[in-house]
Order: structure tokens, then sequence, then C-alpha cells
């Protein structure tokens, strides 16, 4: 090759240097199997990573305070609610509310043989992922049927005997149905751990249902109708991925009674709900 | 290196010429070019399936329990709570001398006790399912080759170390005509006819012998007993009653390799209390009544009507909430797991049963071939071999103190079956299955006449419940020294033979020509073994080494040959 022929001709008695550039291009190793890897992953788009929908059961978590019975700590793991309707009183008294299926309109009879009017109503938790109504998703819905709850007083025909009444103390045993949440075991899908709980009741009777608020109408200053519904609709859910249990908080900034207990509600003071009365 | 010097031509010595010089370089140059290609590949969700469902060591079981029970002991107790909740026997006689004897009710033998309002505990509905029993997932993890074991039949008894092999009973008799020295095996001797037994004495040095036949004639009696031909065997080496341990040799050739060995399998917890959930399977009984009465209240010591139950025929349904990844988990013979164990211990909290006597210890263990008809001295109070390695807790009401087991916590080890492995043909076999016995506590509830009664009737029970999730297959692979890829790290090398031997694990979802194999679900990229559980707490009484002679009785069996 002509360009190889060089000639370095002397130039005085001065030391010359000849540099010459040597360029070296290197292949990979493990090429192939990058792109292997490379393949799998292209592969594995294409027909879509596994997902872990498995389901777990959440419990409610337990709260160690003192027993009044014992009078020694014990470890209390119900959850409980309570509901009120509105018997159609003024709205300017919390006395307007209260936790008994009669002021819903059914009648003692209807609670106490289980009518189907009765039988069939059921109160229904929903639970999102967010407070904005524009924005959230319900992910969760729990029901309360109505053959659950605690007991009261009343008569039929004269004859004294206990109907049921919205008031719920769900446990691992006994009345367990809303009890557990079942929730996604794995946060790979889906990484939700705090939900925010609405309450409507179902009343087969007339075939609707109606929306609870977290106080009675009665606490709002002013107009009644005219409030903040995401301070007024909502409590909100923590889940625990790790204990798997779960716990509610009061977020309505003039609910009170649960403060002893950093407004945990449901453990020990019941999560209240009252009826919600629209404009008429 | 690199340092060239270029000298003048006229310098290079005296007297030299100018002269011009040259200097060739020859630039080389390596090349290497870049393949352009596409790849295809054809795309088979069966097969991404597949690949993903051997791949997975995730496992989440799950285990239906049909639990079978007897409340056979009735007894009486001074300790009011309990006393007004008996099923009682006899009440009329019991309201005149106020000396009430009965049964404890159901809830006290069930898995999932209900709030029964009897004053004795502050009931939390968590506990409903773990006052009784606990229930955890185990996997047998090592080989206890020193654990001492007793057997005691008919006034005949022997304490033995499990490595020393399965105990026998020397009588002499004849088949067909020939002499032959019988072996009365204590459990089923997994012997062919033609193997051999290496004997724990010897015939004028000799120790091994060679199997004639199995059986005495009797139905059933072949897997207990076994037979070598008397050549005319002297002296007392043979003689009726004498006993010993044998253990089984398949090659007289190669005795070291094809020698069985005999141990206690130790089982590892895998999971914590909290990690199994038990709930009732819905509706579901099984085909047993539940016995009720009503109590009249003229004749309880309380005067309350009530209605009292003896036992119950619920079924349960057991899910483990904690994924069991068992990527790097090895059995007791350094393979990979091949079976689970739902792990099922007594804890009887209300404090009926398991009053300790030994280092805080209540609850006994054994082997089947210590059930015998009449509770033996291996079940004593007294005897610490017996003695599991769980702790009892206690509480005290009313001047009485209730004692329970201790919960077990993962990591925490407990003995299982006894079995036999053989390394050559890469097997293991259940000799004698571990069982529990829990005891009334006398103290608080009289079972036993006997006052001061070390070793009162109780009740029975298998804790360890396999569940197969991985299969090995029914022949043995060998492989040679030169091919060591594709042997798997669990294979045993037969110095005789000089290759590996092993068994291969078959793949989810194949099952032989046998019928051996495992097709579980897989999805969310777990495994879903499922294993329907026969669960039974049995009484004292039922003696289950009296066919270890045979049945000499006909029978009808429950399996034909035809089957």
């Amino acid at each position: 090759m002509d360009v190889n022929k060089i000639q370095i001709r002397k130039d005085g008695f001065t030391n010359k240097e000849l540099v010459i550039p040597i360029q070296l291009t290197w292949d990979y190793l493990g090429l192939d199997q990058s792109i292997d890897e490379y393949e799998a992953e292209i592969i594995k788009q294409v027909t879509g990573d596994y997902g872990d929908f498995e389901v777990d059961r959440f419990a409610h978590a337990p709260i160690t305070i003192q027993d009044p019975l014992s009078n020694t700590p014990f470890e209390f793991t119900d959850i409980q609610y309570e509901f009120n309707f509105w018997s159609g009183g003024s709205l300017n008294t919390p006395l307007s509310w209260s936790g008994t299926y009669l002021y819903e309109g059914f009648t003692t009879q209807e609670i106490y043989y289980y009518t189907n009017n009765f039988s069939n109503s059921f109160f229904k938790l929903d639970l999102y992922d967010s407070v904005d109504e524009k924005r959230q998703t319900n992910y969760i819905t729990i029901i309360i049927p109505t053959q659950q709850g605690l007991t009261q007083d009343a008569l039929l025909d004269r004859t004294p005997v206990k109907i049921k009444r919205p008031y719920f103390v769900l446990d691992y045993v006994g009345d367990k149905e809303g009890f557990f949440i079942y929730w996604l075991k794995k946060r790979n899908f889906l990484d939700i751990s705090t939900f925010y709980m609405t309450a409507k009741f179902y009343d087969a009777r007339r075939g609707f249902f109606t929306k609870m608020m977290n106080m009675p109408q009665s606490s709002i200053q002013g107009d009644k109708y005219v409030f903040d519904y995401k301070n007024y609709f909502y409590y909100r859910v923590d889940l625990d991925y790790e204990k798997q249990n779960y716990q509610v908080f009061n977020i309505n900034k003039y609910q009170n009674i649960y403060s002893n207990l950093n407004n945990r509600a449901g453990a020990t003071i019941p999560i209240k709900w009252y009826e919600y009365v629209n404009p008429q | 290196m690199n340092k060239y010097t270029i000298i003048p031509s006229s310098l290079q010595f005296k007297s030299a010429p100018f002269v011009d010089q040259e200097i060739s370089l020859s630039l080389e140059q390596q090349s290497q070019q870049i393949t352009e290609y596409d790849r295809s590949q054809s795309i088979s969700l069966a097969q991404i399936f597949d690949n993903e469902r051997q791949t997975c060591s995730i496992f989440r079981p799950t285990f239906k329990l049909n639990y079978l029970y007897a409340n056979t002991y009735t007894g009486t107790t001074e300790y009011i709570p309990f006393r007004n909740t008996l099923y009682y026997v006899q009440p009329e006689q019991s309201s005149f001398n106020n000396v009430w004897f009965g049964y404890p009710q159901y809830y006290e033998f069930d898995f999932y006790r209900p709030d029964v309002s009897d004053q004795h505990i502050r009931y939390q509905a968590k506990s409903a399912y773990t006052y009784n029993w606990t229930y955890y997932v185990s996997y047998a993890h090592q080989n206890n080759y020193n654990k001492k074991l007793f057997y005691e039949l008919n006034n005949t008894s022997l304490t033995w170390t499990a490595s020393e092999g399965i105990p026998f009973s020397i009588f002499n008799t004849t088949q067909n005509g020939n002499s032959v020295i019988g072996f009365q095996c204590i459990a089923p001797h997994g012997l062919n006819v033609g193997e051999y037994v290496e004997l724990s004495f010897d015939y004028d040095k000799i120790k091994l012998f060679q199997v004639y036949s199995l059986g005495n004639g009797l139905l059933d009696s072949d897997e207990y007993i076994f037979n070598i031909y008397n050549v005319g065997y002297r002296g007392g080496t043979f003689s009726n009653q004498k006993t010993g341990t044998f253990k089984r040799v398949i090659n007289p050739e190669n005795i070291l390799e094809t020698k069985s060995k005999y141990y206690v399998r130790e089982h590892k917890i895998l999971t914590n209390l909290e990690d199994c959930v038990m709930t009732k399977n819905a509706f579901e009984k099984n085909v047993f009544n539940e016995e009720r009465q009503l109590e009249l209240s003229s004749i309880t010591p309380n005067k309350i009507t009530r209605i009292s139950q003896k036992t119950s025929s619920n079924s349960y349904n057991i899910t483990i909430k904690r994924d069991l990844d068992l990527a790097n988990v090895l059995d007791n013979q350094k393979r990979p797991v091949s079976e689970l164990f739902l792990t099922i211990i007594n804890k009887g909290y209300t404090g009926y049963f398991n009053y300790p006597t030994n280092g805080n210890i209540a609850l006994k263990q054994g082997w089947k071939f210590n059930l015998t008809n009449s509770p033996n001295s291996w079940w004593d109070n007294t005897n610490p071999e017996s003695n599991t390695k769980i702790p009892t807790s206690s509480y005290s009401l009313s001047n009485k103190t209730f004692y329970y087991n201790q919960n077990l916590i993962s990591g925490d080890t407990i003995d299982g079956d006894f079995c036999e492995w053989n390394d050559y043909e890469q097997l293991e076999r259940v000799i004698s299955p571990y069982y529990q016995k829990i005891k009334y506590n006398q103290s608080v509830f009289q079972s036993s006449d006997i006052p001061g009664d070390t070793n009162s009737p109780g009740f029975y029970y298998q804790p360890h419940t396999p569940m197969t999730i991985r299969v090995f297959s029914d022949y043995i692979e060998t492989g040679d020294l030169e091919f060591i890829e594709g042997i798997p790290n669990y294979a045993y090398f037969s110095n005789s033979d000089q290759q590996f031997r092993w068994r291969d694990l078959y793949t989810y979802g194949f099952n032989d020509n046998l019928g051996r194999g495992v097709d579980y679900p897989f999805l969310n990229f777990a495994q879903y073994p499922f294993k329907d559980v026969q669960f039974r707490l049995i009484p004292e009484g039922i003696n289950y080494n009296s066919v270890i002679t045979g049945v000499d009785f006909p029978i009808k069996p429950l399996i034909d040959g035809c089957e």
C-alpha cells in the first residue's frame, strides 16, 4: 500500500518522535446474553407481567384499654357502628336523630318478624380512595345486614319484645359480617392504604338509599344544607398491610368525642352515622 | 518501550555517509463485522404459564379439616363453673348426693369455642379458634437418630434407640412343614421376601439373614411378621420371646450402602399462630350426630334449665395468611421440600387438661406402637422420656390452678414420625406415626377413680398431617462421574457403583402412570395446594397393635382384591 510508504528525513541532530494513533474498537463480552435478556423483557411486555390479585382478610385493629368489668387492661377487637335515623323533627336539635329503625318508618312488627321489608334492607359502607367526589373511585363496599345488631325493648301488641336496632358490635365471631375488609394482599397492583368511608342505608320498604353523615345536621351552624361535605360525609380507614388490620379515624374537625383515642373511631366508641336530610 | 530514537546515518559510525533512511510501519487492522439480524420468537402463553409455574416456589396452602372425636370419659368437679356446665349422667342420683358426674361439653374439644358465658374466662372473640387447639405449618427438617424409644406389649417391654432399627419378638414355628423363625415386629417391617435383615445379635458371628417368608398365615400379619428359614440353629439365639432389633439390607454384597437407617423425624415450624386462619366450613357437618340433652332445672346443681351438647361434627377450613417461600428450604434428607405438614397441637386454655409433672410439661408424646389397650408405663406422668418439648402456662381461679400448653413460634422444632431411609433406594418410609396424648387435670376434673393416678386415660391424636407439594419419581436416576451436569445436588454417590443415584422431582402438573404427581392451581404467581384432613381425637382403649399377630376371624375387607 502506498499510504504505508512513510519516509522520515533527517533534520539536524535532534531526536524525532513518531506518534502512531491506533484505534481500538471493543466488542463487549456477553452481548448475546444481553440480547437474550432484552428479548425476555420484550416478551414480558408483550405478554404482560403477572399480577398478584390475592385478597387478604384485614381485621379491625385491637385496642387495649382498662376493662370496666374486671378493671384490668383488656384487648378489645370489636368495631362498633351506630346508625341514627331522622324522626322528621327539627333539624336544630340532635334529639331528632335516634338509633332505632322505628324512626325510619319500620313498624315493631316488621322488625320483630323480619319481614322482607326489613330483612332486605341493609347498610352500605363504601370505601373510596379520595374525598374528592369528582375524582374518587369506590374500591370496597361493605354490607351490614339488618339481621345483625343489638336489640332494644319494644311492645308488640302489648307484649314486651326485643327488636333489632341499628347498633352493631362486629367481631371475629358472632356478628361478623362487615367486620373484615377483604383487600389485595400485595401492593404491586394497587397501592392504597388509606380509604375514605361513606355510609348509606338501603330502605327496602321504600326502595331507595339514604345517605349518612358523621354528625347530625343540628351541629351545623346556620344553614343546615351548606357545609363542607368532605368534613361531614367521611371517616378515614387506614390499612396496615404488615399487621393485616385496619383502623377507622374521625376526620371531622368539629367532632370531639374521639379525641381521647387520637380520633380513632369504632374502638369502644362507635362510629356514628346520622341520616342526612335533603332540602325539601 | 515506546521510546524509539532515530539516529542519523552519518552518526552511526565514523565517516558514515549521509543517506536517507526509511522505517517501514505496517498498520494492521482486525475488524469484526457487526451482524445485523432479526430475532423472531413464537410466544406460547401456555409455555410461559408453565415456565412461571415450574419456577415458582411460593405456596399458599389450604386445608379442609374434618374433626372426629369421641367424648368418652365422665368425671366430676368441685369447680362451680365447670360443674354447672357438664353434660350430666344420672343427674337424678346426683341431685341427692350432690356429686355431679358428666362429660365436659363439646366446646372443650372442638376447634371453635363459642362464648358460653360460664364465668370461667373473659372470652375474646379473636381467640375463639385458638382456645382449644393451635395449628401451624411445618416440614421435616432433620433426623434424630438418638431418640430413645420404648415398647410394651403383653408384659414384654423393650427400650431402644431409634438408629438401632425396628424391635421384634421371636417365635419359632413351622410353615408348610418347614421350620421357620418368626419375628413379630412392633410396626410394619417394610421387608420383601429375599431381602436381608441385620439383627442386633449374632449367631456364630453371623448377623445377616435372608427373609424366607412373611406373615403367619393370618390376615394382615404380613406387614408385621417376617420369617427366616431355620436351618437348624442351636442354642438360645433364636429362643421364643427373645427380643431384639433389626435393620433392613437390600444387598448383602453391599451392606454399607443398602442398609436402611432409622430415625425420628424432627419438624420445624414455619408459621406463627396468627399466620393461620381457621373458619367454619359454612354449614358443613360430618356424618356423625351431635348429641344433645335437656338439663332440667330440677336436676341441675344451679337450678337452671339448659341444653347441653356432648359432641359436635363441625368442618373447618384453614388458610395461611403468609406466603411460604420454599426456594431454599431443604427437608430432612437435604432434598427440596416435597411435603408440608399441618401441625395441630392441643392448647386447652380452659384448663380441663394438661397437668404438668415433669419440668412444667404436661403434653405427652409417643408413636403408634405405644398405643395399647390400656395406658402402659410409657405414658405415665413420671416418665420424662415421653414428654414433649412444649411447656405449660397457668392461671388461678377459686383456689384452682388451670394449665394450658404454650403456643409454638416459627423456628421451633418438635418430634415427628419414626422413619426408615435407604440411601441406595433413595426412599423414606414412615414406620410408625407420631402421636400426642392429653389427659384430664385430675385436680380440676376427676375422671379417674384411682387417687393420685399418674397414668390416667386420655386422648391421642396425630399432630402432623402431610400435604404433598412435590413428588419424587418412582424410578431411580443414575449418573456417571463424567457427566456431573444435570445431577441434582441432593444425589447420593454410590462408591460401589461409582455413580450418583437420585430420584427426579416431577414437574407441577405431571402425573406418572401410577397416578403420582401434583396438579395444584397456579395463579397470582403462587401454588395453591389443598389437602382434605381427617383429624381424629382417639380415646384410650383402641388397641392398634392387636393386628400385629394377624386377624384370625373372617372379616370383610374395606377394599377387596378386585379394587
